[in-house]
C-alpha cells in the first residue's frame, strides 16, 4: 500500500498541463467542491469505507493535516492531481474488494495522501472560508461513508464493501483511461 | 439473505429512479454530470445481449452460492473496466460481438443446467466474458460525456443488473423458484444464441 501511495505521488508530480479545480470564494461553494469533483468523491467514499470497515478514527487528523499541506502545495500550482487521486482510489478500492486488513500507520499515510491530493487540487487563490468549506465537505463524505461501511462490514464476509470496492476500482480504471485518451496523463 | 438482497436491489432501483427527474436539465456542470450519468446508466441496459449476460452472472452466482455470490460480481466490473480502458484507448480485441453473444448463451446454459464447476473455473469464465462486454462499452463511450458521471453510471447499472440476477437467483432455495431460475437461464441462452446466429 505504501508503494501505491508512492506511485500516486509520482503520478501527481509532473502533471502541469491543466489548471486545478476552482473552488469559489464562499464556505458553501467549498462544501460543494468535493461533492461536485467526481474524483474527490470517489476517493473520499473509498477512504471512508476503508476507515469504517476497520473502525479506525485515528487517521482522521492525518486527513486534516494532508488537506492543509495540500492547500499550501496548491499555492505553488503543482498542476492537476486527478491521476494521483484516481491511482489512490484504485488502490483503496482494491484493498476493499480483496478484504485486505491494513495497519493503522498505513491508514494514516493513506488519509494524509488523500488530503494532500485533494487539498492540492484546488486553485491557489482559495479563500480561508472556502477552504474551511472544503474540509467540511470532505468530512461529510468521509464520516457518512464510514458509518455506512460499518454497517456493510457487519454483513457476512463484508460482501457489500467488497462489491463497493470493485465498483471503485472499475470507475477509477475507466477514468484513468479517459485521462490517458485525453492526453491528460503526466508525461 | 434473500430479504437483504431484495432490499439492496430495491434501493438501487429507487436510486436509479430518483436520477431521472434531474436528467431534464442541460448545460453547465450539472447538465454535464447528469448527462454523463444518464449515458452511463443507460449504456449497459440498451443492448439486450449485454443485459441478459449481466443478469446471468448474478443468477449463476446465486446458483453456485457461497463465495460465488460476491466473487463473480466483484471480478466482473474490475475486468470489464480494464477491457473498457483498452476499448477507450482504441486497442483492438478480436471477436467482441461474438464473445458477447457467446457469453449470454454459455452463462444462460450454466444457469439452465445448474452447472457447478470449481470456483476458479467460474471466475475465469466470467472474467473472460467481462473482457468482451467491457471492451464494447469502452469503444462505444461518447466523447462528450462527463467521464466521472459516465463511468459511475456505467458501473452502477452493471452492478444493479448483477444484483438483480443474484436476488432472483436466491429463489433457487425453493423447488418452484429453481424452475423459474432455470427457465430464465434458458431464455438467456436462447437470446445469446439468437445474437450469435444473427437472428437478433
Amino acid at each position: 500500500m505504501i508503494r501505491l501511495v508512492a506511485l500516486a505521488l509520482c503520478a501527481a508530480s509532473p502533471a502541469a498541463a491543466h489548471g486545478s479545480l476552482p473552488v469559489g470564494d464562499g464556505f458553501a461553494s467549498g462544501v460543494a467542491h468535493p461533492f461536485l469533483a467526481g474524483e474527490h468523491l470517489l476517493l473520499l467514499v473509498g477512504l471512508g469505507a476503508l476507515l469504517g470497515r476497520q473502525d479506525s478514527r485515528r487517521p482522521l487528523p492525518g486527513l486534516v493535516a494532508g488537506l492543509i499541506c495540500g492547500l499550501g502545495l496548491a499555492v505553488l500550482q503543482p498542476g492537476p492531481m486527478r491521476p494521483a487521486i484516481l491511482v489512490l482510489a484504485l488502490g483503496i478500492g482494491g484493498v476493499l474488494a480483496a478484504a485486505l486488513r491494513v495497519g493503522a500507520g498505513v491508514l494514516t499515510v493513506i488519509a494524509l495522501a488523500a488530503g494532500l491530493f485533494i487539498g492540492a487540487d484546488t486553485d491557489g487563490s482559495t479563500t480561508i472560508a472556502a477552504f474551511a468549506g472544503v474540509v467540511a465537505g470532505v468530512f461529510m463524505i468521509v464520516l457518512n461513508s464510514m458509518a455506512l461501511a460499518r454497517y456493510g462490514a457487519a454483513r457476512p464476509g463484508g460482501v457489500p464493501l467488497r462489491i463497493a470496492g470493485s465498483w471503485i476500482v472499475a470507475v477509477a480504471i475507466l477514468l484513468l483511461a479517459f485521462l490517458l485518451r485525453e492526453g491528460m496523463w503526466p508525461a | 439473505m434473500t430479504c437483504q438482497a431484495d432490499r439492496i436491489v430495491a434501493l438501487l432501483l429507487v436510486t436509479l429512479w430518483m436520477t431521472s427527474p434531474a436528467l431534464a436539465h442541460s448545460g453547465g456542470l450539472t447538465g454535464g454530470l447528469t448527462g454523463g450519468l444518464q449515458s452511463g446508466l443507460l449504456h449497459p441496459v440498451t443492448g439486450l445481449d449485454h443485459v441478459v449476460a449481466m443478469v446471468a452472472v448474478g443468477l449463476w452466482g446465486g446458483i453456485l452460492g457461497g463465495a460465488a455470490i460476491w466473487k463473480l460480481p466483484v471480478i466482473f466490473p474490475m475486468v470489464m473496466a480494464m477491457a473498457g480502458a483498452l476499448g477507450a484507448l482504441g486497442i483492438p480485441v478480436p471477436g467482441i460481438e461474438t464473445g458477447i453473444a457467446l457469453s449470454g448463451m454459455v452463462l444462460g446454459g450454466m444457469v439452465l443446467f445448474t452447472v457447478r464447476p470449481p470456483m476458479t473455473v467460474a471466475v475465469v469464465l466470467v472474467g473472460a466474458f467481462a473482457i468482451f462486454h467491457g471492451h464494447a462499452h469502452g469503444t462505444e463511450l461518447p466523447e462528450a460525456a462527463n467521464p466521472i458521471a459516465y463511468a459511475a453510471g456505467f458501473v452502477l447499472a452493471t452492478g444493479a443488473l448483477h444484483l438483480a440476477g443474484i436476488a432472483f437467483g436466491m429463489l433457487t432455495k425453493w423447488p418452484s423458484g429453481m424452475i423459474a431460475v432455470r427457465a430464465v437461464g434458458a431464455a438467456i441462452a436462447v437470446t445469446g444464441g439468437a445474437y450469435l446466429t444473427g437472428l437478433a
